[in-house]
C-alpha cells in the first residue's frame, strides 16, 4: 500500500471515525466492541481502498453493519443465554415514564439478535429505507421487513398503550 | 407501530449512539494505525489458506530423521478445564481442554497432534522446538527452507547447508507443493505472475494461467499435480465465488524448459474456499469450505459435495478455519479467535473435532506460543499424524 493511500486513509479515519463509532456503539452497546467493530471495518476497507469507486464511507458502513449482523451473531450464539421474555425491571410510573421506558427499550434493544438490531439501527439512526437496509446487510427486502417486525414485536411488549398507569413489565 | 413505540425506539437508539465517546485527534490517528495493522493481518490470514496445510506438515518433516519414541507416552489432559481463555466460550456438553504445557506434544485424536508453525514438533525429543524460521517455510519433506523477505525468496538446503536466492519478480506469497519438491510463488500485483520453482532440478517454471488477470490466488490441490483458484464472479445467489477452477500442471515445457502454459482442467461447482489441503475428505466426496458474503467476509463454514456442489452440512464454526479430515466421517477444524483483550493485535486459536453430521464433539485450546508469534496469527499446522 503506497503512502498516499495511507494518508488518505488516516484523513478519513480522523474525520469520520466518530460517526462510525456512534453507529457501532448503537449496534453493540459496548465501547470496546464498538471500537473493535469499527477497526475491523476500517481494516477491510483499507485493503480495498483503491478499488472502491466514489465515497468510501458508505462502503465502510456496509462492512460495519454486515459484520455486526454476521460475525457478532455467531459469537452471541455461544456466549449469551436466550430468554423468552425481556428481563424484569422495576417500574416507576410517574412523569418520567418515557425516560424510564427509553432505558427499558435500550436494554431490550441490546438483547435483540444482532441482525434485528442492525435493521433497527439502520432505520432509526440512519433513516434508511427497507431497500437501502437490505442492500447494506446483503439480504432481501422481505428479510429486512420480517426482522424489523420481529424486533418491534418484542419491544412492543415493553411499551404499553398511551395510559401511563397501565405500564406493566411482562413476567 | 404506535407513535410512542416509534419515538421510544428512536430515542433509545440515539441514546446509545450518543454514548460513543468523542475521541481525540490522537486517538483517531491511533485507530487508523491499528486498522492498517489489522488490514495487514487480514491479508496474511487470507493468503494463508491452502498454504497452511502445506506448512502443517512442518512437524512431520522435522521428524522424518527421528524415531517415534515419544509416542509411547500418551498424554492425559484430565477433565475439561473450567477456566477458558478470553475469547473462548463454553459450549455445554462439549469438553474443552486448555493446554498450557508445551513440553509435551499435544494430542488431539487418533494419533493427530498439534503441530506448530514456527514452533515445530520434534519427533526425536517429543518437544516443540522454536526453529527461529521467522518468515520462512519448511518444505513438507523437511529438506528445504524457503524464506520470503522484502519480496525476495531464498532457498536453503538443510541437508547440505547450501542456499541460493531466486531471481525474478517481487513475490507476495509462497506455498510448498504437497511433496515438497516445488515452490509455488505468486506476485499479486497487476502482472499477477505465477512461478513454480523446482528445488530438485532448480528448474524455473513460469506458469501462465489465463484467468488470472490482475492477479489471482492459486493454491495447490491435494494431488500436487493441479492448481486451483476460486472464480470470483457473483452467482445468482449473491455468492462471490462461482466455483473452483483447476489447472493441470502436467504440461510440457514450451520453451527451453522454463515456461509452461497450464491448461484448465475443470470447474468444480464449489462456492467457497477450501479450508486447506486437509479440507478434502479421504474418499474425495466432500470438501470443507468457507463461504463468503463478499470477498472479505466469511459467513459460514460448510461441508460441500465435491461433485455436485450441494451443501452437505453447515457448521457453526468461527469466521476462518482450516480443516483436516481424520477419516471419512470425522474432521478437525482450526478456528482462530480474536481475544477481547488483544483484539487489535493477535489471535488465539482452538482445534475442534466434528462429525460429518455437523456435531461438535470436543475442543482443544493449545498454548498461544504454539500457534501465534508476535502480532500475526500464524496459520501453522492444524495437526499432524505421527503414525
Amino acid at each position: 500500500m503506497d503512502a498516499s493511500v495511507e494518508r488518505e486513509f488516516t484523513e478519513f479515519v480522523v474525520n469520520r471515525s466518530h460517526a462510525l463509532l456512534r453507529a457501532a456503539y448503537a449496534l453493540t452497546g459496548d465501547r470496546h466492541a464498538a471500537e473493535d467493530l469499527v477497526q475491523q471495518a476500517l481494516a477491510k476497507a483499507f485493503l480495498r481502498w483503491r478499488r472502491v469507486q466514489g465515497d468510501i464511507e458508505p462502503y465502510v458502513r456496509r462492512i460495519l453493519y454486515h459484520d455486526s449482523a454476521t460475525r457478532w451473531r455467531r459469537r452471541s450464539l455461544r456466549s449469551e443465554t436466550s430468554v423468552a421474555r425481556p428481563p424484569d425491571v422495576a417500574l416507576v410510573a410517574d412523569a418520567s415514564e418515557d425516560t424510564h421506558l427509553r432505558l427499558v427499550v435500550r436494554r431490550a434493544l441490546l438483547a435483540l439478535p444482532p441482525r434485528q438490531r442492525a435493521v433497527l439501527v439502520l432505520r432509526y439512526l440512519e433513516d434508511r429505507s427497507i431497500e437501502e437496509t437490505a442492500a447494506i446487510l446483503g439480504c432481501r427486502p422481505g428479510t429486512v421487513a420480517s426482522q424489523a417486525s420481529r424486533a418491534l414485536t418484542k419491544l412492543r411488549a415493553l411499551v404499553p398503550d398511551e395510559t401511563p398507569s397501565s405500564v406493566e413489565v411482562p413476567r | 407501530m404506535t407513535d410512542r413505540l416509534d419515538r421510544l425506539v428512536r430515542g433509545a437508539i440515539h441514546d446509545l449512539a450518543a454514548n460513543a465517546d468523542v475521541i481525540s485527534d490522537r486517538d483517531r490517528r491511533r485507530l487508523a494505525v491499528h486498522a492498517t495493522d489489522r488490514a495487514l493481518t487480514l491479508r496474511v490470514r487470507r493468503r494463508a489458506t491452502v498454504a497452511a496445510m502445506v506448512t502443517l506438515v512442518t512437524a512431520l518433516a522435522v521428524g522424518i530423521p527421528y524415531g517415534l519414541r515419544f509416542l509411547s507416552s500418551r498424554l492425559d489432559f484430565g477433565p475439561a478445564v473450567v477456566q477458558l481463555p478470553a475469547g473462548v466460550s463454553e459450549i455445554p456438553g462439549v469438553p474443552t481442554h486448555v493446554i498450557d504445557d508445551t513440553s509435551s506434544p499435544i494430542e488431539l485424536v487418533d494419533g493427530w497432534y498439534v503441530a506448530g508453525n514456527e514452533m515445530v514438533l520434534n519427533r526425536e525429543t517429543g518437544r516443540y522446538d522454536d526453529l527461529g524460521l521467522g518468515r520462512s517455510m519448511l518444505s513438507p519433506n523437511g529438506r528445504w527452507v524457503a524464506t520470503l523477505s522484502s519480496r525476495a525468496v531464498r532457498i536453503d538446503d538443510l541437508q547440505t547447508g547450501e542456499g541460493y536466492p531466486l531471481r525474478g519478480t517481487e513475490w507476495d506469497t509462497m506455498e510448498w507443493s504437497p511433496d515438497g519438491d516445488r515452490l509455488l510463488l505468486q506476485s499479486l500485483g497487476q502482472a499477477g505472475e505465477t512461478f513454480l520453482h523446482n528445488v530438485t532440478t532448480r528448474l524455473a517454471e513460469t506458469v501462465v494461467v489465463e484467468t488470472c488477470e490482475g492477479g489471482c490466488s492459486l493454491d495447490w490441490m491435494p494431488s500436487g499435480t493441479e492448481l486451483a483458484t476460486p472464480i470470483l464472479a457473483t452467482d445468482s445467489d449473491g455468492n462471490p465465488i462461482a466455483g473452483i477452477q483447476t489447472f493441470t500442471l502436467d504440461c510440457t515445457a514450451a520453451d527451453a524448459g522454463d515456461v509452461q502454459t497450464c491448461s484448465r482442467a475443470a470447474i468444480l461447482p464449489i462456492r467457497g474456499y477450501p479450508a486447506g489441503l486437509g479440507a478434502w475428505s479421504p474418499d474425495g466426496r466432500n470438501v470443507i469450505v468457507r463461504v463468503y458474503s463478499d470477498v472479505d467476509t466469511i459467513v459460514q463454514t460448510q461441508i460441500v459435495d465435491v461433485a455436485t456442489g450441494a451443501v452437505v452440512r453447515s457448521l457453526d464454526a468461527g469466521d476462518l478455519v482450516q480443516a483436516q479430515w481424520i477419516d471419512d466421517n470425522r474432521f478437525l477444524l482450526w478456528e482462530p479467535i480474536i481475544t477481547g483483550e488483544e483484539r487489535s493485535s493477535y489471535f488465539r486459536a482452538i482445534a475442534s473435532l466434528w462429525t460429518v453430521d455437523g456435531e461438535l464433539l470436543e475442543r482443544w485450546v493449545p498454548p498461544i506460543e504454539i500457534v501465534a508469534i508476535g502480532s500475526v496469527m500464524k496459520y501453522g499446522p492444524l495437526a499432524v499424524r505421527l503414525d
